[in-house]
C-alpha cells in the first residue's frame, strides 16, 4: 500500500515525458557518457487556492503535517522535473545526470522549484567503445 | 533442501507468515546447519527495520483515509463556504454603507467602486484562465 502512494506521487501523470533516465550522480555505473547535450532546466511556481491557504494556516494551530502545502510542493517538483525532461528530450538526450533542485521565495504561499542537470546520451559500457 | 526453498522459508518465517509445518521444516534444517541461524537472524533484523518504515508511512495512509471521508470533505466545504459568505456579507455591508453614505466624498465612493470593480474583473479573469487549464493540469493528481 505504501508503494502505491509513492507511485501515485510520481508516476501516474498523464502525458509526462517518458523514456528518460534522471540521476543525481554525475556518472552512471555500467554506462558511459557518449555525448553531452548541455544544461537543461525546468521551473515552476505553483499555489493552492485561498481555501487551502486558510486551512493550512489553521493547521499551524494544532501542528502536524500541512498536507495542503506538501501537495503544492510535490506538484511543483513533478512539473519542474517534467519541464527539464522535456527540454532534454528535445535535445536528443536519453538521460540527465547531476540533477539538482533549488527553491526560492518569490511570493508567500507559493512554491517555486527549479530542477536542473546536464542532458547526456548514455550508452552501456560495451557499446560505448564502438 | 534447495537454496530456493530455504530462502522462501526464511522470508516467510521472518515475515511471520510461515505455517507451523514450515516453521518445523526450517527449524529442522537449521539444527543440521547451525551456521544458517545467523542468516535467519539477519532476516529478522531487516524485517524489524522495514516494519518501522511501514509504521512511519501509516501516517500517510491514515491521512489519506481521513481526507477521503465524505464527512471531512463536507466539513471543509461547509466551513469555507460559511467563511466566504460571511466575509462577502461583511464586505458588502461596509461597501454599501460607504457607497450609500451621502456624507462620504464623491471621489472616495468613485475610487472605492473603481478599485472593487477592477479587482472583480481581474478575479474573473484568473478564474477563467484557471478553468481553461485545470483539465490539462496533470499535476493536481500528485499527492506528495
Amino acid at each position: 500500500m505504501s508503494s502505491s502512494l509513492s507511485v501515485r506521487a510520481s508516476a501516474d501523470l498523464r502525458g509526462r515525458p517518458a523514456g528518460l533516465l534522471v540521476f543525481t550522480t554525475d556518472a552512471v555505473p555500467g554506462h558511459r557518457i557518449v555525448s553531452v547535450k548541455g544544461l537543461v532546466r525546468g521551473n515552476t511556481i505553483r499555489a493552492r487556492h485561498i481555501g487551502n491557504d486558510i486551512l493550512a494556516a489553521l493547521r499551524t494551530i494544532v501542528g502536524g503535517e500541512i498536507s495542503e502545502y506538501t501537495k503544492m510542493l510535490a506538484e511543483s517538483r513533478e512539473q519542474a522535473l517534467d519541464r527539464m525532461r522535456a527540454e532534454a528530450l528535445s535535445r536528443g538526450a536519453n538521460a540527465i545526470v547531476g540533477v539538482r533542485f533549488t527553491t526560492s521565495t518569490v511570493m508567500a504561499n507559493a512554491a517555486e522549484i527549479l530542477a536542473y542537470g546536464t542532458a547526456v546520451v548514455l550508452a552501456p559500457e560495451e557499446d560505448a567503445s564502438r | 533442501m534447495t537454496d530456493e526453498r530455504l530462502a522462501t522459508l526464511m522470508v516467510r518465517v521472518a515475515d511471520g507468515l510461515a505455517t507451523p509445518a514450515e516453521r518445523r521444516e526450517l527449524d529442522s534444517h537449521l539444527r543440521q546447519h547451525p551456521n544458517l541461524s545467523q542468516e535467519l537472524e539477519a532476516h529478522m533484523q531487516i524485517k524489524a527495520v522495514t516494519d518501522q518504515w511501514v509504521s512511519r508511512l501509516d501516517v500517510d495512509l491514515a491521512g489519506d483515509k481521513h481526507q477521503a471521508k465524505a464527512s471531512t470533505q463536507l466539513e471543509a466545504r461547509l466551513g469555507l463556504s460559511l467563511l466566504f459568505v460571511g466575509v462577502g456579507i461583511l464586505g458588502g455591508f461596509g461597501l454599501a454603507e460607504l457607497m450609500l453614505d451621502a456624507e462620504a466624498p464623491l471621489w472616495a465612493r468613485l475610487g472605492t467602486g473603481a478599485t472593487l470593480g477592477g479587482l472583480l474583473v481581474l478575479l474573473l479573469s484568473v478564474i477563467r484562465a484557471r478553468l481553461a487549464t485545470i483539465k490539462h493540469d496533470a499535476y493536481t493528481e500528485v499527492i506528495r
